[in-house]
C-alpha cells in the first residue's frame, strides 16, 4: 500500500486550526465612535446628561406623531403599507414603531427611541452616583443633573406605559402599563429629591407635573391633582430644537408640511367653541395633496416651521389635571376653575361654565378640554386608553385609504425585536 | 490534510484494461473567520444636545466576548479512467461550520439598537459534485465525446438566533435550510355572485389543514431558495479535420424563486389593472384568487408566487468550420463558428426568466442571441 499524505498540508492545517483559536482577544480603538469607559467619566457629567435630554426629545417628538397618527389626532396621506398599517391600527410586531430609530423618519418610532432615551437617562444617573460632587467640573451640580436624568428617565417610561401594551426594561420581564407607570413614579420621586437639594426648581416642577401625570395614569387622581397644584402659572417645559439636526428638528412639522406623510385628522378640522375658532386647535388646508388619492394635507398652526419647539409638560395640563381630581372630589366649582385657569393661557378664548352641569357632563368636558388643549402634544393615546374612548373608526370597518380593515389596536403591542433578543421574554 | 491512494498502482490491480486508473481520495480541512474590527466595542456616538450643547447617544453594543467562526470539512471522492474512453471524478463533501458569527438584534429595552454579532450559527452543508467525460464513437473521421456534471447541494441551519418570521421571505430557521422562502398559503375565498371576484373578508389561510383568518395563520417553509440539484450536459462531433458540432444542455432544481413581477401585478401592490385574474376571475382557483385581493400581500400571504424556478436550458449549440490550412495558404489554421445561445427553457416558473427571478422587471434576461465568430491566430 502506497499513501501520498501530504505531510505540509496537514501541518500547514494544523497551525492556522491553532491560530484561528487564539484570535479572541479584540483590543482595537474606533477613532469614529467613543468607548464607554472614554465617555463616562466625571468631566463628561455634563455630557451624558445631555445625552440623555437628547435622546428623549429625540423620542418625544416621534411619539408625539406616531401616536397621533395610530389614535385619531392625524390621518396617513403617504401611500405606503406601513404607514397605512399606523393609521388603520394594523402594526405588525415587526413594523417601524419598534425597530425604528431617530435616523429614520418615514414611519414614526416609538418603542427603540424611547427606550434608549430611558437606559440613556438611567446610565447618566448609575454613573453620576458614583462620582463624588468634588470630581465635577467647575460650575456643574451633580445633584442637578442626576434630578435632570430621573425627570428624563421618568417620562420616557411614561410615554412607554401610555403608548405600549406592554414593554421591557432593561432586558427585563414584560412589564404591564401599570408596572411601568410605577416604575415612573420612582424617578420622578427621586427627580424631585435630587433636583430640590441641587436648587433647581424648573426641574423640580418637571419632575412634579410628570408625577401628576404618572398618578392620573395610575388611577390616583387625588394625588396627581396635588402635585398638579402646585405647578406655577406659565411653568412650560419644551423639547429644545432646531431646523438644521434631524434628530431636533420637529417631527410633526416634518412629517406633516415637509414630507406629506401624514395630515390633521378630519376630527380635529374647524373645531369651535361658541361660534368662533378655537385656537387650541389651530389648522390649515394647505391645499396640497398627500400621495394617498382624495387626501389633502392639513398643517397644525402651532408647529410652523421645523424649528418650531414641542412642549413637553406645561401649566395648562397641570390645571386639566387638577380639574380631573376636582371632579373626582366632587368639587365641580373647583373643576371649572381649573378648566379655565387652563383656557385662559390662551388670548381670546371664552371662559366655561358649568352652571346646570351634571359631574358626568365635566368629565366629558374634561375629556373634550384635554383633546383641544393637548392636540399632538403626546397626551391624546393616554387619553384613550384612560378614559376607554372607542375607536372610531371601530375596528373592522373597511379601511378606504389602503385597502383591509381597520384594527383594534390601541396601543402598539410589545415588537418581536424585545420579544425574541430579551433572554427572560424568550419561550 | 489529504491523502490519495492510487489502487491501480498495486500489485493486486488485475482489472488495468477495463479500469485503467483509479485514484481513492480522502481530505479534512480546518479554518476559522475572524470577527470584524471594532465587533467587541461599546461605543457611542456625538450628536447635538439640547440648545445646541455636545452629547452622546449609545452607538453599537458590541461583544467582548466574540470568538472566530470555525469550518471543518471532510472530501471523500475518487478519481479515474476506464476502457480507455471514459475518465470520471466524485466527491462527496460534508461541512460544517460552528461558532458561526452571526447578526442578532438588539432588544431595545437595552438601551441601543441595531444588532450585535454573537457566535451561534451551525450550518451544515453536504453533497457530491460528479463529472464524466465519455468518448462515444472514436474513428478517424468521426468522434462523438459526451460530457456531464452533476451535483448536490443539501445545507441546513442547525443553529442560529432565535428568528420569528413576521412576513414573506427569506430566513434561517434551524431545521430548515438556509435562507428558506417561508409564507402564508392562501387556500380558499367566496367569489361575488355577480362579478366572481374574490371577496376580501372570506379570504383564508392554511393552518395545518384548516382554513382560519391569514392575520393569524402560521407562516410555513414554501422551499428553498438555492437549487438542491445543478447540472450540465455537453455533446461535441467531429467530423473530419473540419467540422465540429457542439451542444450544451443544463439545468438546476429543487428551488424556489420569488416572482416579484406577478406579486407586483396580481396582490394588489399597484392595484387591479394589471392581473388578468382581476378580468377573468373564472378561469382562476379559489386559492390563486385568494391571494390577489386587498392588501393580502402585507401580512405574507403570497405562498403562490414563490413559484418553483427548477428549468433545463438549452444553453448553446454550435456548429464551428475550420477552413483547411492550404485554402489560405498560412501557417495557422482559421475556423468560423456560428453559435445560438440561450436557445430554449423549459420552465414550470411563470415570470420572465427564472435565472433573474425576484428583480426581474428591473433586470435582462439572458437574450437568445445568434453569434458568428472568425477565430484567427498567428
Amino acid at each position: 500500500m502506497r499513501f501520498r499524505t501530504q505531510f505540509i498540508g496537514a501541518v500547514a492545517a494544523v497551525i492556522a486550526a491553532a491560530a484561528c483559536s487564539d484570535l479572541t482577544t479584540l483590543t482595537q480603538s474606533n477613532p469614529a465612535a467613543l468607548s464607554a469607559t472614554a465617555v463616562y467619566t466625571p468631566a463628561n457629567a455634563q455630557l451624558f446628561t445631555n445625552g440623555a435630554i437628547s435622546d428623549f426629545e429625540c423620542a418625544f417628538s416621534r411619539y408625539v406623531v406616531g401616536s397621533g397618527l395610530l389614535m385619531d389626532e392625524l390621518s396617513n396621506s403617504f401611500s405606503s403599507g406601513s404607514n397605512f398599517d399606523y393609521d388603520a391600527r394594523r402594526n405588525p410586531t415587526n413594523g417601524s414603531y419598534g425597530t425604528g430609530t431617530c435616523a429614520g423618519n418615514q414611519q414614526p418610532p416609538i418603542y427603540t427611541t424611547l427606550s434608549v432615551a430611558r437606559r440613556s437617562a438611567d446610565t447618566a444617573i448609575a454613573r453620576l452616583k458614583e462620582f463624588q460632587d468634588a470630581q465635577m467640573p467647575a460650575g456643574v451640580s451633580r445633584a442637578k443633573l442626576i434630578g435632570q436624568a430621573y425627570a428624563y428617565a421618568g417620562y420616557s417610561i411614561v410615554l412607554l406605559g401610555e403608548g405600549m401594551c406592554s414593554a421591557a426594561i432593561n432586558l427585563g420581564p414584560e412589564l404591564t402599563p401599570a408596572q411601568l407607570f410605577a416604575e415612573a413614579k420612582i424617578r420622578f420621586d427621586s427627580s424631585i429629591a435630587y433636583a430640590t437639594a441641587g436648587t433647581d426648581p424648573t426641574t423640580v416642577n418637571f419632575a412634579t407635573l410628570g408625577r401628576a401625570r404618572t398618578q392620573l395614569d395610575l388611577g390616583n387622581t387625588a394625588a396627581a391633582g396635588t402635585d398638579a397644584a402646585i405647578i406655577p402659572a406659565n411653568f412650560i417645559v419644551n423639547m429644545s430644537s432646531d431646523a438644521l439636526n434631524i434628530r431636533r428638528e420637529n417631527y410633526a412639522f416634518l412629517f406633516i408640511n415637509q414630507n406629506s406623510w401624514g395630515t390633521v385628522d378630519a376630527s380635529f378640522r374647524g373645531l369651535t367653541v361658541n361660534g368662533a375658532p378655537d385656537p387650541r386647535v389651530a389648522v390649515t388646508n394647505s391645499g396640497k395633496a398627500g400621495t394617498v388619492t382624495g387626501t389633502v394635507i392639513w398643517t397644525v398652526d402651532k408647529y410652523a416651521a421645523l424649528g418650531t419647539v414641542m412642549p413637553i409638560a406645561r401649566y395648562a395640563e397641570a390645571q386639566l389635571i387638577l380639574a380631573e381630581a376636582k371632579l373626582a372630589a366632587n368639587d365641580i366649582t373647583g373643576a371649572t376653575t381649573a378648566i379655565n385657569a387652563a383656557r385662559a393661557t390662551h388670548a381670546g378664548l371664552p371662559a366655561f361654565s358649568s352652571t346646570g352641569l351634571s359631574a358626568s357632563d365635566v368629565k366629558t368636558q374634561i375629556i373634550e378640554e384635554r383633546r383641544r388643549e393637548l392636540f399632538l402634544e403626546g397626551h391624546r393615546m393616554g387619553d384613550m386608553r384612560r378614559y376607554n374612548i372607542p375607536l372610531a373608526p371601530a375596528a373592522g370597518t373597511a379601511y378606504t385609504l389602503g385597502g383591509g380593515l381597520y384594527g383594534s389596536q390601541n396601543c402598539f403591542p410589545l415588537p418581536d425585536v424585545e420579544r425574541i433578543n430579551n433572554p427572560k421574554l424568550k419561550s | 490534510m489529504s491523502a490519495s491512494w492510487v489502487l491501480s498502482d498495486e500489485p493486486f490491480w488485475h482489472w488495468g484494461n477495463r479500469v485503467n486508473t483509479l485514484r481513492l481520495r480522502a481530505a479534512y480541512g480546518a479554518s476559522g473567520r475572524q470577527p470584524s474590527t471594532f465587533s467587541a466595542l461599546q461605543t457611542y456616538t456625538a450628536v447635538v444636545g439640547p440648545g445646541g450643547a455636545n452629547a452622546v447617544t449609545p452607538g453599537t453594543l458590541g461583544n467582548p466576548d466574540l470568538r472566530p467562526e470555525r469550518s471543518v470539512e471532510t472530501e471523500l471522492g475518487f478519481e479515474g479512467n476506464a476502457f480507455d474512453r471514459l475518465s470520471f471524478n466524485f466527491t462527496y463533501y460534508n461541512k460544517k461550520t460552528s461558532n458561526e458569527i452571526v447578526s442578532q438584534a438588539v432588544a431595545p429595552s437595552s438601551g441601543f439598537s441595531g444588532s450585535q454579532l454573537i457566535n451561534l450559527g451551525q450550518v451544515k452543508n453536504n453533497g457530491v459534485e460528479m463529472d464524466a467525460t465519455y468518448e462515444a464513437i472514436r474513428r478517424r473521421n468521426f468522434s462523438w465525446s459526451i460530457n456531464g456534471n452533476l451535483t448536490t447541494i443539501h445545507n441546513l441551519v442547525q443553529a442560529n438566533v432565535p428568528t420569528a418570521v413576521s412576513n414573506y421571505g427569506t430566513y434561517n430557521i434551524v431545521g430548515y435550510p438556509l435562507n428558506g422562502w417561508w409564507a402564508r398559503r392562501g387556500v380558499s375565498v367566496d367569489r361575488d355572485p355577480t362579478t366572481g371576484l374574490p371577496i376580501a373578508s372570506t379570504v383564508k389561510c392554511d393552518s395545518v389543514g384548516k382554513p382560519v383568518s391569514c392575520s393569524t395563520a402560521p407562516f410555513q417553509f414554501i422551499g428553498a431558495s438555492t437549487p438542491k440539484l445543478t447540472g450540465a450536459i455537453g455533446n461535441t462531433f467531429t467530423i473530419g479535420k473540419s467540422w465540429r458540432f457542439f451542444a450544451l444542455v443544463d439545468f438546476k432544481r429543487g428551488y424556489r424563486e420569488l416572482n416579484q413581477q406577478e406579486l407586483i401585478r396580481c396582490g394588489a401592490i399597484l392595484g387591479v389593472g394589471l392581473c388578468k385574474a382581476n378580468y377573468s376571475p373564472q378561469d382562476y382557483s379559489s386559492a390563486y384568487l385568494s391571494e390577489t385581493v386587498g392588501s393580502i400581500s402585507s401580512i405574507g400571504d403570497v405562498d403562490q408566487y414563490i413559484q418553483d424556478a427548477s428549468f433545463t436550458k438549452l444553453r448553446e449549440v454550435s456548429a464551428t468550420y475550420t477552413l483547411p490550412r492550404r485554402f489560405l495558404g498560412v501557417a495557422s489554421p482559421m475556423s468560423i463558428t456560428v453559435a445560438g445561445r440561450e436557445l430554449h427553457t423549459w420552465t414550470n416558473y411563470r415570470g420572465l426568466d427564472p435565472e433573474i427571478a425576484t428583480f426581474e422587471q428591473a433586470t435582462t434576461p439572458p437574450l437568445q442571441r445568434f453569434i458568428v465568430t472568425l477565430n484567427y491566430a498567428w
